[in-house]
């Protein structure tokens, strides 16, 4: 028999977490064998990080016609119209985007072993891998839990990757690092109970100070920018930003959020958002609607109430004492660079991708990633170049970067000529050349035009032409979305693009909706304005006349920002007539492809996204894991451990009875006493748990196993519970769809 | 048997400079014209990144990729399920497709494949370390199908050392073989 990895890594993953992958496995056994809504078990894996990809409705356009794609699978599937065997991505969070050495190597390795050798930086950090198949992903899980990874919440209606500044703690600007306080959030709204009944995803950042782009919180769910008052570290925060189609910038929350009120009031503005928060309108669902909807200072007097009356958590401060723990050293002592043959193009590259850190004899380096992407070969050997320079101080960028930390100076031109080897260093990071876009077309089923296809065409033009660049625009950014929910950050940037399509002639044409002006430092402080469609081929041209023009005409230090908004939307159109004309298709087929693709353009591809999750309610996304529990049980019945299987039934009874408490008592403990007196109260007593055929019946069961004292754990024992769990369970679906019901 | 995860990588010999738009346009039309029990799903463009896939075909049972691992482009062909038998026989079957995809390129590219070299990977961490005890599991099998492959000729196998690479085994062979001629001596 073969290894496996759950064995192999058994000692490696902390307990809890080893339980919940195996969970999932066991719920994607279920599904297999058609014991779970496809709906329930979509957000299910949605919140591992198992994501749908395009063509997973079983059918793709080859350029002429669609076809349907003839997976073994048949009928199977895994959420609504999502084919079984069609590969997925799988989102992997990077909390603040820090990475260890230890973690690329894996990181390496499973994009290899289970992926196509490619990984992917996201615009919030998390790295993602495609083709995936979903049978792999609970070993692809344990691999990454083995060097503390979790893919948990990395989708879904969830807390996603919580963002930080790249540069925190070595930054010039920052009033203290936020690092640590970021890292403290993350863990502790981990599948937080508070947080797992939202109407859609939310979004949290940090940054260090308020003139930089970095920590990008104006456009954040929750957005925290480090401050000192009295002496004292605090936060000033932000509420309700966020992009996708409709933008809208945060609002103050409080000028200053003492350490020990960060994680309570960030439990409480998710308590506010699960109760009060959109759930049928998924275009309406995000936090934004709902802070613009009340009004921030009714949003504040709601979040401030329901501050007062959650129960106390040891863990609000706990993470206080560990504060002063995070410390990252350097590898090397501080040193300069004295003398050292540079290579030719070693000052090009110096120039936009090192920046020398606060501290004294060292800098950041940026390894500048083409779309975000790089191979398994070049991770690993990354890997050991951090080793070799700076350890483990390593991050992901919200410019789909990575950067090594604490390099000591001395070292920068070994540093770049061990880049050089691995093609890795590439110069121009965080300028006009260093395009930002998210998968779009290429993966993604809401994408509409190629995101990815234009980014590497503008790439590739821009990097040509870079020498020649007038000074003013070299730090322009551009990015591009695949379409108007903004996953590559189009409304912040100076030159946005996000997809979408016109029929021209019969056919339908590839256009991307030009946004100017946008502002990506001040963390985002303000949106592009929109210009009007172009054509996709004709964005190139659109780039270089708004830059041409811009350069010609800017007043003395007008900002990019400032001429938009002087020159206005009626200049600007003026200024890119006939980009907006489309040749005939026999003149020039060219137009009806996109960037990066072969066919002729179609819509038919696109899907049902996925990045708004199901809406799954609280009760019975618990009632279907009291499911799995169940199904475990039986297995352990079935592999003879009566005590696994009694102790597994009873634990499913116990948290289906807790699922309905929840409704009516949201803070109910863990307590298995506490649980089934506030069950016998509220749902037995009052003869909401009953059947009107056995009456009390089922909620005995619970009752009698809570009580029972089992000397000898036989198979008859543990096989009554197990029967007695499924019914128990069943019951508590039909308690609740009575209750809604009423 | 070690694993089914089997990938060999074909190098090649003309046709370095073809565009990568023109391998995603042969790939896009060998999804619209196929007609096999496999399922191919679609094509990836990864030119952009260095020494990597080049352009990507992704199926169900496996995928194909032009790749420059290495800066030495070649055809990989990368079996993802089980195709059933010992592991002589899945090594023999993706050798053979790999030969089969490689010479349906030559017909429809300029490009021409060596035979006398390729390089095996068994993409399996857990089942098939970078071990030596790896290559002896696999030793007589391998040397079996290579001696059929290259008709008794002379062949070398080195295994890739790195620790943390896969299980990797370039594989030369004395004299010049088409892999037309791989096909026909393949059992």
């Amino acid at each position: 028999m073969n290894a496996n990895w759950k064995e192999e890594l058994r000692d490696l993953i902390p307990e809890d977490i080893g339980a919940e992958i195996d969970t999932f496995e066991a719920q994607i056994e279920q599904k297999k064998q058609g014991q779970i809504d496809d709906r329930v078990f979509a957000e299910t894996r949605l919140r591992r990080g198992v994501y749908g990809q395009r063509y997973d409705n079983g059918q793709r356009f080859d350029g002429q016609i669609t076809k349907a794609l003839d997976y073994p699978s048949g009928d199977l599937f895994k959420g609504p119209d999502t084919v079984w065997d069609a590969p997925g991505m799988q989102r992997i969070k990077i909390p603040y985007g820090g990475l260890t050495t230890d973690q690329m190597e894996v990181l390496a390795d499973i994009a290899e072993e289970y992926s196509d050798g490619i990984l992917h930086i996201t615009t919030r950090q998390d790295i993602q891998i495609h083709y995936i198949h979903i049978e792999d992903t609970p070993d692809l899980m344990r691999r990454l839990a083995a060097v503390g990874i979790t893919t948990r919440e990395a989708c879904g209606n969830s807390i996603r990757n919580v963002t930080a500044c790249p540069l925190s703690g070595v930054c010039h600007t920052e009033t203290f690092d936020v690092t640590p306080y970021s890292h403290a959030l993350a863990q502790f709204l981990l599948g937080h109970p508070d947080c797992q009944d939202f109407g859609r995803k939310f979004k949290i950042a940090f940054s260090g100070c308020a003139q930089e782009a970095c920590g990008l919180t104006s456009m954040h769910d929750m957005g925290m920018i480090a401050r000192i008052k009295d002496g004292k570290r605090g936060f000033e925060t932000y509420v309700g930003g966020g992009l996708g189609a409709v933008p809208h910038q945060a609002k103050l929350y409080s000028e200053f959020l003492p350490p020990e009120e960060l994680l309570p009031t960030a439990q409480a503005i998710c308590r506010v958002f699960a109760r009060l928060g959109e759930k049928t309108n998924r275009a309406r669902a995000r936090i934004k609607f709902l802070v613009a909807k009340l009004g921030i200072e009714e949003f504040i007097r709601l979040v401030e109430e329901e501050r007062k009356i959650m129960p106390e958590d040891p863990a609000w401060t706990a993470y206080l004492d560990d504060l002063d723990n995070y410390v990252e050293e350097p590898l090397k002592i501080a040193a300069p660079l004295n003398g050292v043959a540079r290579p030719e193009e070693f000052d090009a590259w110096a120039e936009t991708n090192i920046y020398k850190q606060r501290q004294e004899g060292y800098v950041v380096a940026t390894i500048s990633l083409p779309l975000g992407d790089i191979t398994s070969d070049q991770m690993r050997n990354l890997a050991d170049i951090a080793r070799k320079y700076v350890k483990d101080t390593i991050r992901a960028t919200v410019e789909q970067n990575i950067i090594l930390r604490w390099v000591s100076e001395s070292d920068v031109v070994s540093l770049y000529n061990d880049l050089c080897e691995l093609e890795l260093a590439e110069p121009g990071a965080g300028t006009i050349v260093d395009v930002t876009a998210c998968p779009g077309t290429d993966t993604c089923k809401l994408g509409i035009s190629s995101s990815r296809g234009l980014a590497a065409e503008l790439r590739t033009q821009l990097a040509q032409q870079n020498l020649q660049l007038d000074d003013a625009i070299k730090n322009f950014r551009i990015k591009i979305s695949g379409c108007f929910n903004s996953c590559g950050q189009h409304h912040v940037a100076d030159l946005g693009f996000y997809g979408n399509s016109r029929k021209i002639n019969g056919y339908t044409v590839p256009h991307f909706q030009v946004v100017l002006g946008g502002q990506w430092t001040e963390n985002a402080a303000s949106y592009g304005l929109a210009m009007g469609a172009i054509p996709s081929k004709n964005i190139p041209a659109v780039i270089e006349r708004i830059t041409d023009n811009y350069v010609e005409n800017r007043e003395k230090d007008e900002s990019f920002q400032a001429y938009i908004q002087r020159i206005g939307k009626k200049d600007v159109k003026e200024l890119l007539q006939g980009l907006t004309q489309v040749p005939m298709h026999e003149i020039d087929p060219s137009y009806y492809t996109d960037w990066g693709d072969t066919r002729e353009f179609t819509l038919g591809d696109m899907g049902k996204g996925e990045c708004a999750g199901e809406v799954v309610s609280l009760v019975q996304f618990e009632l279907s894991g009291c499911e799995t529990e169940s199904f475990e049980s039986q297995i352990y019945l079935e592999e003879g451990d009566c005590e696994a299987a009694y102790k597994t039934a009873f634990s499913a009874m116990l948290h289906a009875a807790k699922a309905l408490v929840k409704t009516q008592y949201l803070d109910v403990p863990e307590d298995a006493g506490v649980i089934v007196e506030e069950f016998r109260t509220r749902f037995c007593d009052t003869e909401l748990f009953y059947n009107q055929f056995a009456g009390a019946k089922f909620a005995n069961y619970l009752f009698r196993v809570h009580e029972e004292e089992v000397a000898e754990y036989t198979r008859d024992i543990a096989h009554q519970v197990v029967e007695e769990a499924q019914l128990f369970i069943e019951e508590a679906y039909a308690c609740y769809g009575q209750m809604n019901v009423v | 048997m070690p694993t089914h995860k089997i990938s060999v990588k074909f190098y090649l010999d003309q046709g370095h400079n073809i565009a990568p738009g023109t391998w995603f346009k042969t790939f896009n039309n060998w999804i619209s014209a196929h007609n096999g029990a496999d399922v191919l799903l679609d094509v990836a463009d990864y030119s952009h990144v260095p020494s990597g896939p080049v352009t990507l075909l992704i199926g169900h049972e496996y995928d194909i990729s032009i790749d420059d691992t290495d800066a030495k482009r070649g055809l990989l062909y990368n079996r993802k399920q089980p195709n059933g038998g010992n592991f002589a026989q899945q090594l023999s079957s993706v050798i053979r497709a790999a030969c089969t995809i490689c010479q349906r390129l030559e017909t429809e590219e300029a490009v021409a494949f060596r035979g006398n070299e390729l390089r095996l990977i068994l993409n399996d961490r857990l089942n098939a370390p970078n071990t030596e005890n790896t290559h002896n599991a696999i030793k007589d099998d391998l040397q079996a199908l290579l001696h059929q492959l290259y008709n008794g000729s002379a062949v070398i196998a080195e295994r890739r050392k790195d620790t943390g690479q896969r299980f990797t085994l370039d594989i030369r062979a004395e004299g010049d073989w088409s892999v037309a001629k791989l096909l026909d001596n393949l059992p």
